[in-house]
């Protein structure tokens, strides 16, 4: 009993980790849920990664020689499925502001030619993106944008000498990995009745604040509201030039 | 491991005496019991903000990689069953210096990232590459492509001297790290078993499928040996006799065991660093830099431990415009795509364990000198 049923996990052990791999990339590409770990541009290499996935299942099942398996081949192939768990139980599908206190140091996406937003003007607003690629056009000009609320940030608040509420989204290059985030900083914004995390549409006069030797931006007389979730959290560039 | 365990079992101990545990296998125990725990984490720790980040960004280094990696597979078999030893020999020059300078500039032609690089190399270097060869492309290769080079242009604003120093520092670099492994080692004892042939009986260590059956699943005879031409990782010869459809299968089976080989590496790597992207605050790394060379090692040691893609780091090390010198933008940037924790361990599928510090080490001190150059010449943004 104990050798057939070693046997059957010799046999099977290869052509499952790949059909459990392309199970699982095929549940996401479905759902669209990929969008939350990958950049939307990722859906064309998702789509090849299922297709090699698929023949070396097939391949693997085919073998005529069936590969050892011993502690260190069981490891590996926990290793190997160890994602899979965490993927199928994320329920997060952005990041909020604990990666953005983690990852913001104050300055972020600024001025670049050839560069411009692929998703944005929010719920009829301005693109927090947008803001960031044409500051001197939206400088001194009364704007709405929509993103995540940080109640505060330690780094601002060492900055500016008060404790300022913020308004982020992430720019995804690649991944969630790479997000960077991007901040307006709600000068004299009440946020009492919000809390982290929340999405906010954020109303005010774009101000371009230096500090400390960097620019930070700033809403003057912020007025804040409450809104849904939109149905994309991140925000992506695009490269103008193709 | 498994393979020490047993060997220890048969002979080494008298009967009746209990086995004392090698530091090998307290490893493996060790190792079993962090995963076992990783598994049960994101079901225990539901909620928890911090846990919530790490699965999401854990969770999308390795969707992001294992395409590549499965690409680089595919490539890898490809090379192993297409291309023959006398071909490889052929394409590059004979001396070490003239071909890690040709190799180191493949990714022009051939660009391929981080990920995908390590399962081609192997390949490569089982094909009979030269050593210095293979480790220049290895380290250049994510870096000296066109893809970077757009990217980098893109994130600094078309401004084309990030992008000629990144390249050409990461050409320089690769090279000269290339030549002096190469000549610290002999091939021999560079590589990781089942990566490159013994020499004297062109048969290979303890591979994936180093039990004694080739997995290549095309049932050919050891005895045909070698033809010295399509010359199998798995070290028998497949000859060029079979069908365009057998060597396609002989291919994605290489391949297959190539992405068994590579991917728990990855996985690892992938955990390690999504913590470091949870816990550390980068922040700290602007406010610890104090002078330029003490910004270069922080930024390189953020780029270590950040494991970004190659086309996406440009954009991280542009937000640092302003925080940091240019020359620990260009550290961070130069260091990342050669030597990460994703990639450490992913170096472990292709060196010999006492290689892997060495190499981190030159990579470590060249970009450093780096950022002395670029600051000695005053380069600044």
């Amino acid at each position: 009993m104990t050798h057939i049923i070693a046997e059957t996990i010799r046999r099977w052990r290869l052509p499952l980790v790949c059909l459990a791999w392309m199970f699982t990339l095929l549940g996401l590409m479905m759902r669209g849920a990929y969008e939350s770990f990958l950049a939307a541009s990722f859906l064309p290499i998702i789509i090849l990664s299922i297709a090699i996935l698929l023949p070396l299942a097939f391949l693997a099942l085919l073998r005529r020689t069936v590969p050892r398996f011993g502690v260190r081949e069981a490891l590996a192939t926990a290793i190997l499925l160890l994602p899979l768990a965490y993927i199928h139980h994320s329920k997060k599908t952005t990041l909020g502001s604990g990666a953005f206190s983690t990852r913001y140091v104050g300055s972020g996406i600024s001025e670049s030619r050839g560069m411009s937003p692929v998703r944005g003007g929010d719920n009829g607003g301005t693109s927090l993106l947008t803001v960031f690629l044409e500051t001197d056009k939206y400088a001194g000009k009364k704007i709405t944008v929509l993103g995540m609320l940080a109640k505060n940030n330690a780094q601002v608040e060492r900055l500016l000498n008060k404790a300022y509420p913020l308004v982020f989204r992430f720019v995804m290059t690649c991944c969630a990995a790479d997000a960077t985030p991007i901040a307006l900083v709600l000068e004299n914004g009440e946020a009492v009745n919000l809390k982290d995390d929340d999405w906010i549409e954020a109303s005010g006069r774009l101000r371009v604040r230096t500090v400390g030797g960097q620019d930070l931006l700033a809403l003057e007389e912020a007025s804040i509201r409450p809104v849904p979730a939109p149905e994309q959290p991140y925000l992506y560039m695009q490269w103008g030039v193709f | 491991m498994g393979e020490i365990m047993t060997t220890r079992l048969e002979g080494a101990v008298p009967a009746g005496q209990p086995r004392r545990p090698s530091l090998a296998d307290m490893l493996m125990g060790m190792a079993l019991v962090v995963v076992a725990a990783a598994y049960l984490l994101p079901f225990a720790a539901s909620g928890n903000e911090a846990v919530d980040n790490f699965s999401l960004v854990f969770s999308s280094i390795v969707l992001e990689a294992m395409p590549f990696m499965l690409l680089g597979t595919l490539m890898g078999g490809a090379i192993e069953v297409f291309i023959s030893r006398g071909r490889m020999e052929s394409l590059l020059p004979r001396s070490a210096a003239a071909s890690a300078c040709v190799a180191a500039a493949m990714g022009i032609v051939f660009p391929v990232c981080e990920c995908a690089i390590v399962p081609v190399v192997r390949r490569l270097a089982g094909k009979g590459l030269p050593a210095a060869a293979a480790i220049a492309y290895l380290l250049a290769g994510p870096i000296v492509n066109p893809v970077v080079g757009l990217s980098t242009a893109m994130a600094y604003n078309f401004d084309w001297r990030p992008v000629a120093i990144r390249l050409g520092f990461g050409y320089v670099i690769a090279v000269g790290v290339a030549l002096s492994l190469s000549r610290a080692f002999k091939r021999g004892s560079l590589f990781a078993a089942g990566v490159v042939p013994d020499e004297h009986t062109r048969t290979y260590g303890q591979s994936d499928h180093g039990h004694g059956g080739c997995s290549c699943g095309r049932g050919h005879s050891h005895r045909r040996g070698h033809d010295g031409g399509a010359a199998c990782g798995c070290g028998r010869g497949h000859g060029k006799s079979g069908s365009f459809g057998e060597r396609i299968s002989a291919a994605c089976n290489h391949a297959l065991d190539d992405f068994m080989a590579t991917a728990p590496y990855l996985v690892a790597g992938a955990a390690i660093a999504a913590i470091a992207q949870t816990c550390l605050e980068r922040r700290l790394f602007v406010d610890l830099a104090s002078s330029s060379l003490l910004s270069s090692a922080v930024m390189a040691l953020l780029a270590i431990l950040l494991n970004l893609c190659s086309e996406a780091d440009a954009f991280i090390a542009a937000s640092f415009r302003g925080l940091v010198p240019f020359s620990a933008q260009m550290a961070f940037l130069v260091i990342g795509p050669m030597f990460d924790i994703k990639l450490l361990l992913m170096y472990r599928s292709l060196f010999k364990a006492r290689v892997v510090p060495l190499l981190a080490a030159l990579v470590v001190t060249a970009v450093l000198l780096m950022s002395v150059l670029i600051e000695a010449m005053g380069i600044a943004l």
